[in-house]
């Protein structure tokens, strides 16, 4: 099998229709799978090499270097019906429905997936994962390095990557759970949950939805949350210090911390939680603000 | 700010001083860098303001003492980049904006710009004089509810009307539905700092709404570029 793999291809000729097929890869490999309709999962085994599948005789193209692979659909497909006993395969150029590919890769291997109307999922990998997709939902586990999804409609959810989390939104929740490194997320349409996050900075923005944080406040980190029409919630632990700021056009603050505030103008209160250090900003225009404490 | 900004060219783009080709590289750098788009409007902002002043000659020519403190003996003008402003030219570098918005801010206050003097080829400062007798003209109030990425997300908006065939309906109908939410949210932000405009939360709450619409455009406009 293996040696099947590392003579089977170093570099494929553009324009061969594949369904099945595996490349040797290296260290440092990059992946790029750009579908059109239909889906996209990734999953790692131990293997040096990467399998590409596409379910129910979908076509794609693949070009490799060892270093960058690259995979993209192609218009027909591949047939297949029963006759007399005999399987009978029959291309059709014109079929250019949905392709769900079936990934395999080594962990290290970065990934750049896109798709206009994907179901995207990346499975166990642990480096760069970039992912871009107008209808969709994205489901990361893993990821290591920087992680970036822009979505234009429908869910991302990430949990267990070690790395920068960028995440760029638009009508859909967001849920990342167990995230270690920074967080941005710019959202539209959506509620933005996250539990379990270990990082110095968070940095959340949504224009129509809720916001929730459970986590950990690092000294001297940056936490900003901030909403136009929602409420958000920061839970952390009894022990947590930090600067607060609270900001809100149409609503209230509650919280379950004593507190003695510092500062009180135009919409703002301001005061500091423990001994201070950390940056924490909680907004919400029309909504209101939850300072919540939780469990060390 | 990516590595491969080229802030400099943003003041003559923005006076429509490239040749065709540079603003079309300009013009899609714009689309797909959101810094640069911001910087942009930034820019136009300040020329805005500085527009939206009268000129008001001072008392007297203040240039022998300025020149005295800085050991200048005659202002140098500069004909590198300008910007043309309600007839009348104001040389502005990316890197003199922020001076210059502070310079306009100051407005507000008690001090006006009476002019902009070069010192050498690249070096532009503002010159701010008190004065306690001026006033803000009446159209500052409208500038008070502006953000800093209007302009830009009046191109990157012309630039996705153009383009929209290239996207499904599906698509096109979800970037509707989300840009009539921040359509929504800019206004009630609008409104809110009209009602209380001394309010930093405010315009900041509004620049952030407002960077959601640019952000959700640019990512538009490299959809359609991809597709």
């Amino acid at each position: 099998m293996v040696s099947a793999v590392l003579l089977g291809v170093v570099l494929l000729s553009p324009g061969f229709q594949q369904t099945d097929t595996t490349i040797a890869v290296r260290s440092g490999a990059r992946m790029e799978v750009r579908n059109i309709e239909g889906s996209i999962h990734v999953s790692t085994w131990r293997q040096d090499a990467v399998r590409i599948r596409a379910d129910d005789g979908g076509a794609f193209q693949v070009e490799s270097s060892g270093a960058v692979v690259r995979v993209r659909p192609e218009q027909g497909r591949w047939r297949r019906r029963a006759e007399g006993g005999r399987e009978r395969y029959q291309w059709n150029d014109y079929d250019d429905g949905p392709v769900h590919f079936r990934i395999q890769v080594p962990p290290y291997v970065a990934l750049t997936l896109s798709g206009a109307e994907s179901d995207i999922t990346v499975s166990g990998t642990t480096a760069n994962i970039s992912i871009d997709t107008q209808e969709g939902a994205v489901v990361i586990n893993g990821g290591g390095g920087r992680i970036v999804v822009n979505s234009v409609e429908d869910a991302v959810q990430i949990s267990g990557a070690r790395g920068r989390v960028d995440v760029s939104a638009g009508d859909g929740d967001v849920v990342l759970r167990d995230i270690v490194g920074e967080v941005s997320v710019q959202s539209i349409d959506g509620d933005v949950v996250m539990s379990g996050i270990e990082s110095r900075s968070v940095e959340v923005s949504t224009v129509d939805g809720d916001i929730r944080y459970s986590g950990s406040i690092r000294e001297g980190g940056r936490y900003v949350l901030s909403t136009h029409d929602g409420d958000v919630t920061l839970t952390v632990p009894p022990d947590a210090s930090a600067d607060v700021t609270v900001a809100n056009f149409q609503g209230g603050f509650e919280t379950t911390f004593p507190i003695v505030l510092r500062e009180s103008q135009h919409q703002r209160l301001r005061f500091t939680l423990g001994a201070g250090g950390a940056t924490v900003i909680l907004e919400a225009f029309d909504g209101d603000v939850y300072l919540r404490r939780g469990r060390n | 700010m990516k590595e491969n900004c080229q802030t400099e060219l943003l003041s003559e783009y923005l006076d429509n001083e490239l040749d065709a080709v540079r603003q079309s590289k300009v013009e899609q750098h714009l689309a797909s860098c959101a810094d640069c788009a911001g910087l942009l409007g930034e820019l136009r902002n300040v020329s805005r303001q500085a527009g939206a002043l009268s000129d008001r000659m001072p008392p007297r020519d203040l240039w022998p003492g300025i020149a005295e403190r800085i050991g200048s003996s005659a202002p140098t003008l500069v004909p590198a980049r300008k910007t043309v402003v309600a007839g009348r030219r104001i040389t502005l570098s990316v890197p003199q904006l922020l001076a210059a918005s502070v310079a306009a801010l100051a407005l507000g206050g008690t001090a006006s710009v009476i002019g902009f003097r070069a010192l050498n080829s690249e070096s532009v400062v503002p010159l701010v004089v008190e004065d306690p007798g001026f006033a803000p003209p009446a159209s500052f109030a409208a500038i008070a509810v502006e953000t800093p990425y209007d302009q830009a997300i009046a191109d990157l908006t012309a630039i996705l009307q153009r383009d929209r065939d290239r996207l499904s309906p599906r698509t096109i109908r979800a970037l509707e539905e989300n840009l009539a939410v921040i359509d929504g949210a800019i206004e009630r932000a609008r409104e809110a700092l009209v009602q209380d405009p001394e309010s930093d939360y405010l315009r900041d709450h509004l620049d952030r709404t407002a960077r959601h619409k640019l952000d959700l455009l640019r990512q538009a406009n490299s959809i359609v570029s991809r597709s």
